[in-house]
């Protein structure tokens, strides 16, 4: 057993007499059952073709405890000039890794709508967690790692036919650092259900910290859900997050990844169109600078037929950043008349920085479209020429032509108030 | 569209051109492979002490590599002691200086494949090396070459007549360790082409090669080594065919191109090897190694491969673009019908500065063809102003058949500029109505708009061969539409 593993395994054993609904021999088995699966590869190396181009050495390197820990206390208002929708009606507030009441708020929720903190669950309704969270624990280590260790989180859902129109925001800070934080967020819309769910994670410290949570979603029936995550970490954070969703019958997920800042960040995404006339759209901006890296791997299969997905990509590198994309797409046997558009492009503004690329697509039908498209380039010459003839100075060129190029992944956000939010975010970097 | 797909069902099942057997007497080495064998093969050869030495090193390498895993081929595990690894006709003993030396037996063989061996190779153009099995039968056109200083002959007479060459660069473009293969080929290879074109120099005419497995159990290790001297040009061709049988054969080759300073090849395949039968039964696993190594500035190497055969295809034409603005070039049209398997690509790997390279590759899955593009293109930090283009384009036939795209892209220089685009899609109803509205039939509809689809590789096919490949083409591709 190398170090590492022995780290979190006398983590574990520290922690899991105190973790949630220990008491049931099921959730015992789960948590077990999770430990088991990511002792048994342990930190995936260079050779892991899933993990060629991102190294996990520095993370293993890191041995900090885990679990939730006292939070020192922080006022809302020091939260309020950096959270994404300041004026959210309805948000759960997280530090370093608990439910935080006095920071949340909840307006009036329409009937058929229920948002509740995992830690707050009781033992009876988190059996019905384990069938949501299950399809997710399989998908990496990491996620294992989260199923073992995971103490807190989001679970939200929308009975049939139930609406919420504002967007439900989950915050979670990271205040002091030096700690692992396992998170979960299960979002469940039922049957011509409609949701718009935002995570937004903030790092307000620039000590190492990892924090490794997983996202499950599942859209019933024509369901709607707009889901959009924000990476906002400090410079000493590991950033490791799985998304996987679920697609029945005429369903429509909406889904946007931001990862602005963090030393680390790595996702993995994949999305199963389950169901006859399900539809994807996934969209995301990665911007790396100084030693970071970011790095998304998704994944869309179509299992059935008459599903379209739709996704892009981009990345703006500078200084010795490293950005590595890997987009798999898998249409399966008998999943005719598939629409599947896929594009990944690629700013590299430093010799430095590196990037890593690779679309993929896996075809087992005929009837079908599908293509993908990558680029990896720098400001366009002719353009850069015409601000500068201009009068514009070289770094304000820069900072439009960048912003140019990573603004219409923003302006893709269906809701306003976000968007609006996220350009600030995005132009504040540039103009530094 | 039912009365005619009774037709094309006809021409998609129909048999393999090519698979007939020559009886011919055969010089054969017993089954396996030992120290031994490697010993007798190159004892045959009559080889200098260094090529023994680099044979064996490259099987003490074998010995301890594993086959790959990666690629999305399947096939069951192969017993490499179950093959044969040299099998000569007799009558090459006593070495043919003139075709009229060469087995009748032998050249009736070429005759039936239609290589223009005799007489038709004048009129052709063509410099013929025909590789039967393990050795080269007969070269043509060498006393002509020979006046322009260029050395084209088979691998075994380049090793007795120019080892200073053959030293200098066999194993510096495909390391003995490169590859599970490649270390094969390294230790067991029994012949192939060489060529060396001087300082200078546009060879006036195409050379070509033609591979044949003829001899059952037999493996097929051939070695092709193509020099390009300073200013030098080249235009290469090769072809393979092999006989019907129900047992897979394999066929491991590998392929080193060098290009100096401002030097020039172009290398073009027409791959028909058996591809087995409809139920998968029988035909070659084609595992080769291909790699120019572009070493001088402004040398280029263009690959250029059309592959109709082979059970199984697992081949990545590559360009090392070393020297500044050079230029690698690889175009590809695949095709996988019944059981057949492909898993091919293209390496650019981009060192020198203002390097650029292209990548034009178009797979056609039919039946239950399995077919994957995997591609590596990587932008080194020194290598400023790089430049790639990618496009790989699937054409899907039947419900049944796969097609993949594994494209990895690593840049790790700023002034780069890479673009890949992939498509996959079947053969559009409006393009079918359009065509057979306008009074063409069924088959030549599909047959247009599939050269069509192929067009921007045929083009860079040598007119002889684009012909053929077009031929190849047109044997299994209607049936899959109607």
């Amino acid at each position: 057993m190398s170090t590492a593993i022995a780290h979190y395994l006398a983590e574990f054993e520290r922690l899991a007499p105190s973790l949630p609904w220990q008491d049931s021999p099921q959730w015992q088995a789960w948590r077990q059952a999770g430990w088991d699966h990511f002792a048994a590869g342990g930190f995936p190396t260079a050779r892991h073709e899933e993990w060629k181009y991102t190294s996990l050495a520095a993370l293993e390197k890191l041995r900090l405890p885990c679990g939730p820990r006292a939070a020192a206390p922080l006022e809302w208002d020091t939260l309020r000039i950096r959270a994404l929708l300041p004026e959210a009606r309805h948000r759960l507030v997280f530090v370093d890794g608990t439910y935080q009441p006095q920071l949340s708020r909840l307006g009036p929720l329409p009937a058929g709508i229920h948002v509740q903190a995992l830690s707050t669950q009781t033992a009876e309704r988190s059996a019905a967690l384990q069938a949501f969270l299950g399809t997710v624990r399989a998908r990496t280590p990491f996620a294992a790692l989260n199923a073992a260790f995971m103490a807190d989180g989001v679970w939200a859902s929308a009975e049939a036919g139930a609406c919420l129109e504002e967007p439900l925001l989950i915050l979670h800070v990271t205040s002091a650092g030096h700690q692992v934080h396992h998170l979960a967020n299960v979002v469940q819309v039922a049957e011509g259900a409609r949701l718009t769910v935002v995570e937004q994670y903030l790092g307000l410290t620039d000590a190492p910290c990892f924090l490794n949570q997983v996202t499950s979603l599942h859209l019933g029936a024509g369901a709607a859900l707009t889901h959009l995550k924000l990476q906002q970490e400090g410079a000493g954070t590991y950033h490791i997050g799985a998304l996987q969703a679920h697609q029945q019958r005429d369903s429509r997920l909406e889904s946007h990844a931001f990862a602005l800042s963090g030393v680390f960040g790595r996702n993995d995404m994949e999305t199963v169109l389950a169901e006859p006339g399900a539809g994807v759209v996934l969209k995301g901006l990665y911007r790396v600078a100084g030693r970071e890296l970011q790095d998304f791997h998704t994944s869309i299969r179509h299992d059935s037929p008459d599903c379209s997905s739709e996704e892009c990509f981009k990345g703006v590198l500078e200084g010795n950043g490293r950005a590595v994309f890997n987009g798999k797409i898998r249409v399966a046997r008998d999943a005719q008349h598939t629409v599947s558009q896929q594009t990944n492009h690629n700013l590299l503004l430093s010799d430095q920085a590196e990037v890593d690329t690779k679309p993929q697509l896996e075809i087992f039908a005929d009837d079908v479209k599908c293509s993908h498209g990558t680029t990896v380039g720098q400001l366009d010459e002719s353009q850069w020429f015409y601000l500068r003839s201009r009068g514009i100075g070289a770094d304000l060129a820069r900072a439009l032509l960048i912003e140019a190029f990573a603004l219409d992944i923003v302006a893709s956000v269906p809701v306003p108030a976000v968007r609006e939010a996220l350009e600030q975010l995005v132009r504040s970097r540039d103009h530094v | 569209m039912s009365d005619t797909s009774s037709t094309l069902e006809d021409i998609i099942s129909q048999e393999y051109q090519h698979g007939f057997e020559t009886a011919v007497e055969a010089d054969t080495l017993p089954r396996g492979l030992s120290e031994e064998t490697v010993r007798m093969i190159s004892a045959k050869k009559n080889e200098p002490e260094f090529l023994l030495e680099w044979r064996l090193a490259a099987y003490r390498r074998w010995l301890e590599m594993s086959p790959p895993q990666w690629a999305s081929v399947h096939h069951p595990p192969i017993d490499y002691q179950d093959i044969i690894y040299y099998s000569a006709p007799k009558s090459q003993k006593d070495g043919p200086k003139s075709l009229e030396e060469v087995d009748p037996e032998l050249l009736k063989t070429y005759e039936k494949l239609g290589i223009p061996l005799h007489e038709r190779a004048i009129l052709a153009g063509v410099a013929v090396d025909a590789v039967f099995d393990s050795v080269s039968v007969a070269t043509t056109f060498k006393d002509k070459l020979a006046e322009h200083g260029i050395i084209f002959c088979s691998f075994s007479e380049a090793v007795q007549h120019h080892p200073e060459l053959v030293r200098q660069y066999l194993g510096t473009v495909v390391p003995v360790q490169d590859n599970f293969y490649a270390a094969l080929n390294s230790a067991v290879f029994s012949d192939g082409s060489f060529v060396y074109i001087p300082p200078g120099v546009r060879c006036p005419m195409e050379l070509s090669t033609y591979f044949r497995i003829n001899a059952k159990n037999t493996g097929q290790f051939e070695r092709t080594l193509i020099i390009a001297d300073q200013g030098a040009y080249v235009s290469y061709l090769e072809g393979c065919t092999a006989p019907m049988r129900d047992e897979n054969q394999l066929h491991a080759a590998v392929v080193e191109l060098v290009a100096l300073e401002n030097a020039q090849i172009k290398y073009s395949t027409v791959q028909n090897w058996y591809p087995g039968d409809k139920e998968g039964r029988g035909g070659i696993y084609n595992f080769v190694t291909k790699r120019g190594d572009c070493r001088g500035a402004h040398s280029k190497i263009s690959w250029t491969q059309v592959e109709t055969g082979s059970a199984i295809t697992w081949k990545y034409p590559s360009v090392i673009l070393r020297g500044d603005h050079a230029v690698g070039e690889f175009y590809s049209v695949a095709l996988t019908n019944h059981r057949q398997q492909a898993d091919t690509g293209t390496k650019m790997i981009h060192m020198g500065k203002n390097t650029r390279s292209t990548i034009i590759s178009k797979g056609i899955s039919a039946g239950y063809g399995q077919q994957a593009y995997r591609g590596l293109v990587r932008i080194a930090r020194a290598a400023s102003g790089a430049r790639n283009y990618t496009q790989c384009d699937s054409l899907l036939l039947g419900d049944r058949c796969a097609a993949h795209t594994f494209p990895y892209i690593e840049v790790k220089n700023a002034s780069a500029k890479v673009e890949h685009e992939a498509s996959t899609s079947r053969i559009g109803e409006d393009q079918l109505f359009f065509c057979r509205q306008r009074g063409l039939s069924m088959e030549d509809a599909v047959s247009m708009i599939v050269n069509g689809f192929c067009k921007e590789v045929f083009k860079e096919l040598p007119m002889e061969f684009a012909v053929e490949a077009q031929k190849l083409l047109g044997v299994s591709l209607e049936g899959s539409v109607g």
